[in-house]
């Protein structure tokens, strides 16, 4: 016997099963006419800070290296639901900033182009602790080892080292005095707070050493130290040691850096590798550096440095070595 | 659209630079990629923004230590020879001018030149006097150049272009020189400089005495002595203080080298100034700068003598008696020469500088005291001018390798006139090392107070023409309601760095246009002796176009050559100055401007204590206003120096400069200036 009733359901749940196939459909063929507009399959996400020189230097060279398509945003443009792509670059502070307050554990998140200690600090704060989410950074900041082998290279005769750290970069001293011990420095160290009269505090610690080294600090320490530590190097015949190419241009007998162009083509290698199904790398400093010197400080000090290639290619050497 | 109209468009732009420090007074708990790509100061010149010559919206040439040395030259004016588009010329043995794409008397007025930031452009003869700024060649650590209307960023005095003379910071070195210069002209010079600490205090101090004979034709020796002295402390990491004063004082023989018979007439000067600077770094980008400082000169002529006067007396009107000769020189008080009288600028100015995520940012305000007094140039008594400043640059990188400069500047005098004046560049940096600009411009130019103000009248005596005094001669009258000069400038420059930038090209494409410049404009006058008489007036213009081109090129390591070559087409309107009163017109014989000049410098180090240098000059026929048709010369210079090492930190250093040492002898400015081979021999002993 049939049950009208069990018939009505049958109708009722055929024409709903109709209904839903239909809603099926219709999603698929909204999601394939919004596909130009949203994120398509295998494509990665680029969130810029915002538009600078830099930026955009660091963003054509992804663009030249990476062989999977992405989509740029800047931060003022950036939705809700763009933190749900797969993999993300996130490019400055600011941007990694706001990707890790949005992170979700469906993406793989790569800061790029910060400094390493704010990005720990930036993961300590806004990840939970103990979390295993996939992010990671290519920091802007080259290896204090790297930096104190360069000046090693400069002046192989040389046994103190000098250098002033401020507030922001206190963390590194640890760091720095092993790998001065490693190059067999004697570090000789001041510690410059704000109400410091930077050449009372800065002259005797640049006449006691054979070389200064620079270490990056907040812009405003580097600021007002940069002219002073480089007229002091002058007055003394003490080469500076930098950390980036305009510091070098400056007077600097030599810097190590990394060009926001080198970062930019490890960055397009590493969001190809999660793109191919590849791990995440660990956070590290750049992989691609440069050596930059200055003929003219250097002749001005009586000194005769290797070129700059010859020594980029020794750094590179020995850290592939060991 | 008038002034005032367009000034309240720009408002905006204007008060950007003023309210950054309230947008950025929030600061990073943490570092920032900006940490490290933080710029070291380089040129402020174009826009007071600390930029790379890539970035800067004008044509910068920077002349280092290193070209001041090898280029052998004796005077500042010498060395902006090697600075395209400028012309460089020796009115007398001890005068000097430069002033950039020629239209000049011997009074260049259309040049803004600072010492360190400080100018010393003089209101009472409307130009600078080279010879009492109180600094030595050797005190200076390099001089920043301008190349066009640098109005937008340090005022009306920088029609044309700007220089800065940037000297040695107190805080560089430690120990001193002292050096003897002697030979051509029967010259005595003896220099010396030394810097130190003391007290937290980086100081420098400098001085010299100079004495030369003057040239072998005329009567145009000189002597001084200046002392100058700066300091910086630093009382914090963030704020530095900076302090300069100095006194020149001697003499110089001025005169006019048109004739042989003309005579030289002592000209005593008595220069001093002080400057005092304070900066402070408010935030990781921002930094406010508070600047005052005065400068002081007085000139003066002796009177002419009661023989003197009765001889021009006896010339004009016939032989008159003594008691007349006296009673003229009582109501006239003659000078021997017109470059006579006291002057005074004072200057204070705020700035604030910023950068905003991809915008730099510069704003500030600025107020300026000027005064002279001249019984021979200003004969109404003493006249002073204030003049207030509001300016503000912006440089924003809008895309990945464009930016826009734009810069803005208005003035306003208490002499009842304002000028506006704003310069946009559109700059594409297709790499990191060069740039292609796109600029315009228009700026307007303040009258000075010699424009505005200058009177002179001589008045002839009782009895001579009628039982009272009378005005005999009235040669120039006040000209209160002179307009500011225009020029609008349209270029395209490109710059590129050679590799490890030991070497640049720079090419600037101009075209210029000048209008309402101020010139002397001839009046009827019934009562007086000519019928005539002068006063200045917005009447004139010129248009220049052309290119200018400097390369700098390491041709080996130790050999490396500078390159400088201007074409400059000029185009004048027809000059009326109506001198005889029917309409008479000033004619240039198409030489306003040189067409061509360009100089070459060759320097070579083939030990490091051996440094030989060559320089070729030349610069084509020019029609200078005063000095008259001079044709084209070429002149080559050489230099030899040789350091000896004397240990403990000493050394010797003996220099050879050749100037013109290949001849012949060329006419500078006047026809009987003659430049000839003049030899210079330096020995300097400096210690650590």
């Amino acid at each position: 016997m049939i049950d009208p009733g069990r018939g009505v359901a049958l109708r009722v749940s055929r024409l709903a099963r109709i209904r839903l196939r239909g809603r099926r459909w219709l999603l698929c063929a909204l999601a394939l006419w919004l596909l130009p507009l949203g994120a398509r399959a295998g494509e990665a996400l680029v969130v810029l800070s915002d538009f600078s020189p830099s930026y955009n230097e660091l963003l054509a060279a992804v663009r030249e290296h990476a062989t999977h398509p992405i989509r740029v945003v800047t931060l003022d443009r950036l939705k809700p639901d763009d933190s749900g792509t797969a993999v993300i670059l996130a490019v400055g502070t600011r941007a990694c900033e706001r990707m890790l307050e949005r992170y979700l554990p469906q993406s793989k998140l790569i800061c790029t182009f910060l400094p390493a200690s704010t990005f720990t600090q930036l993961e300590r704060k806004l990840l939970p602790r103990g979390s295993h989410a996939a992010v990671s950074a290519i920091f802007i900041d080259q290896p204090l080892a790297r930096q104190v082998r360069l000046a090693r290279l400069i002046s192989p005769a040389a046994t103190t080292l000098g250098t002033a750290l401020g507030s922001n970069s206190l963390a590194l001293r640890t760091a720095l005095e092993q790998a001065a011990r490693a190059e067999a420095f004697e570090l000789s160290l001041v510690e410059l707070e704000q109400q410091d009269n930077p050449m009372q505090r800065l002259a005797p610690l640049v006449q006691g050493s054979d070389l200064f080294l620079v270490v990056p600090d907040s812009a405003v320490f580097n600021r007002a130290i940069s002219r002073w530590v480089l007229y002091l190097s002058l007055r003394h015949k003490v080469p500076v040691i930098g950390f980036s190419a305009s510091y070098t241009e400056a007077g600097a007998v030599a810097s190590v850096h990394s060009s926001a162009a080198q970062i930019g083509r490890q960055s397009a290698e590493w969001l190809d590798r999660l793109q191919t199904g590849g791990d995440l790398p660990r956070a590290s400093h750049p992989r691609y550096f440069e050596v930059s010197v200055n003929p003219l400080a250097a002749q001005t000090l009586g000194l005769d440095p290797p070129s700059a290639q010859w020594l980029r290619q020794k750094l590179a050497r020995t850290e592939a070595e060991g | 659209m008038s002034n005032r109209i367009l000034l309240l468009r720009l408002a905006p732009l204007l008060t950007l630079g003023l309210t950054a420090p309230s947008l950025q007074a929030k600061e990073s708990p943490h570092l920032s990629e900006q940490d490290f790509l933080t710029e070291i100061p380089e040129i402020t010149s174009a826009t007071r923004l600390s930029q790379k010559l890539t970035e800067a919206p004008a044509s910068i040439s920077i002349i280092d230590r290193s070209t001041i040395a090898a280029s052998g030259a004796q005077n500042i004016p010498d060395l902006l020879r090697l600075v395209p588009g400028f012309q460089s010329f020796h009115v007398s043995a001890n005068k000097f001018a430069t002033t950039y794409h020629g239209a000049s008397d011997d009074f260049p007025r259309r040049l803004e030149v600072m010492v360190d930031g400080r100018s010393v452009y003089l209101p009472l003869l409307a130009t600078v006097d080279w010879t009492s700024l109180g600094i030595n060649l050797q005190e200076i650590e390099r001089i920043e150049v301008v190349r066009g209307s640098n109005v937008p960023t340090q005022g009306a005095n920088a029609f044309m272009g700007s220089i800065n003379i940037i000297t040695r910071p107190p805080a560089l070195l430690d120990g001193g020189y002292i050096s003897a210069t002697g030979a051509s002209m029967n010259t005595r010079n003896l220099q010396f400089g030394h810097a130190g600490q003391v007290s937290g205090w980086n100081y420098r101090l400098s001085g010299a005495h100079e004495e030369n004979d003057g040239s072998d034709l005329l009567d145009d020796a000189m002597k001084r002595n200046y002392l100058r002295i700066s300091g910086s402390y630093t009382p914090t990491l963030t704020e530095t203080l900076w302090l300069q004063a100095g006194v020149d004082r001697g003499y110089t023989y001025v005169g006019q080298a048109d004739k042989l018979d003309e005579p030289f007439h002592k000209r005593e000067h008595d220069a001093n100034h002080q400057s005092i600077k304070y900066q402070y770094l408010y935030s990781d980008s921002g930094t406010l700068q508070l600047r005052a400082d005065h400068h002081y000169l007085d000139l003066q002529l002796p009177s002419a003598g009661f023989a003197a006067v009765q001889a021009v007396l006896n010339e004009v009107v016939g032989a008159v008696p003594d008691a007349a000769v006296d009673e003229f020189i009582a109501l006239n008080a003659p000078r021997l020469d017109s470059e006579h009288g006291t002057t005074h600028t004072t200057d204070t100015e705020l700035q604030l500088t910023d950068r905003i995520g991809t915008l730099g940012l510069v704003g500030g305000l600025g107020y300026r005291y000027e005064s002279a007094e001249s019984d021979v140039l200003l004969q109404s008594g003493q006249v002073s001018e204030e003049r207030w400043r509001l300016f503000s640059h912006l440089d924003w990188a809008f895309a990945a390798r464009w930016s826009l400069n734009s810069g803005v500047m208005y003035e306003e005098s208490s002499e009842g006139s304002d000028a506006l004046s704003y310069r946009h560049a559109l700059i594409f940096r297709p790499d990191g090392r060069s740039s292609i600009r796109l600029g315009y411009s228009i700026s307007e130019r303040l009258p000075s107070l010699l424009e505005r103000y200058g009177n002179n009248t001589v008045y002839a005596p009782s009895g001579l023409f009628g039982p009272a005094p009378v005005a005999y001669d009235m040669n120039t009258v006040a000209a209160p309601e002179l307009d500011p000069e225009k020029i609008e400038t349209h270029e395209l420059g490109y710059y590129r760095a050679f590799a490890d930038h030991q070497g640049y090209i720079d090419l600037r494409l101009f075209h210029e246009r000048i209008t309402r410049a101020i010139g002397s404009y001839y009046l009827p006058a019934a009562d007086l002796a000519d019928g005539r008489v002068a006063q200045n007036a917005n009447r004139f213009g010129w248009e220049n176009q052309g290119v200018e081109l400097q390369l700098k090129q390491p041709l080996t390591r130790l050999l490396t050559a500078v390159l400088n070559y201007t074409y400059t087409n000029t185009r004048t309107d027809t000059w009326i100055h109506n001198k005889d009163l029917a309409g008479g017109t000033m004619t240039f014989q198409d030489a306003i401007t040189p067409e061509h000049t360009a100089s070459i410098m060759f320097n070579w180090a083939p030990t490091p204590l051996l440094n030989l240098s060559l320089m070729h000059y030349y610069m084509d026929r020019v029609d200078w206003f005063e000095g008259g048709l001079r044709e084209g010369y070429q002149r080559t210079d050489l230099r030899a120096a040789r350091r000896w090492p004397l240990g403990g930190g000493r050394e010797l250093e003996t220099a050879m400069t050749i100037q013109n040492a290949f001849g012949p002898g060329h006419e500078a400015f006047y026809r009987y200036n003659l430049f000839d081979r003049r030899v210079w021999l330096q020995l300097t002993l400096r210690h650590d």
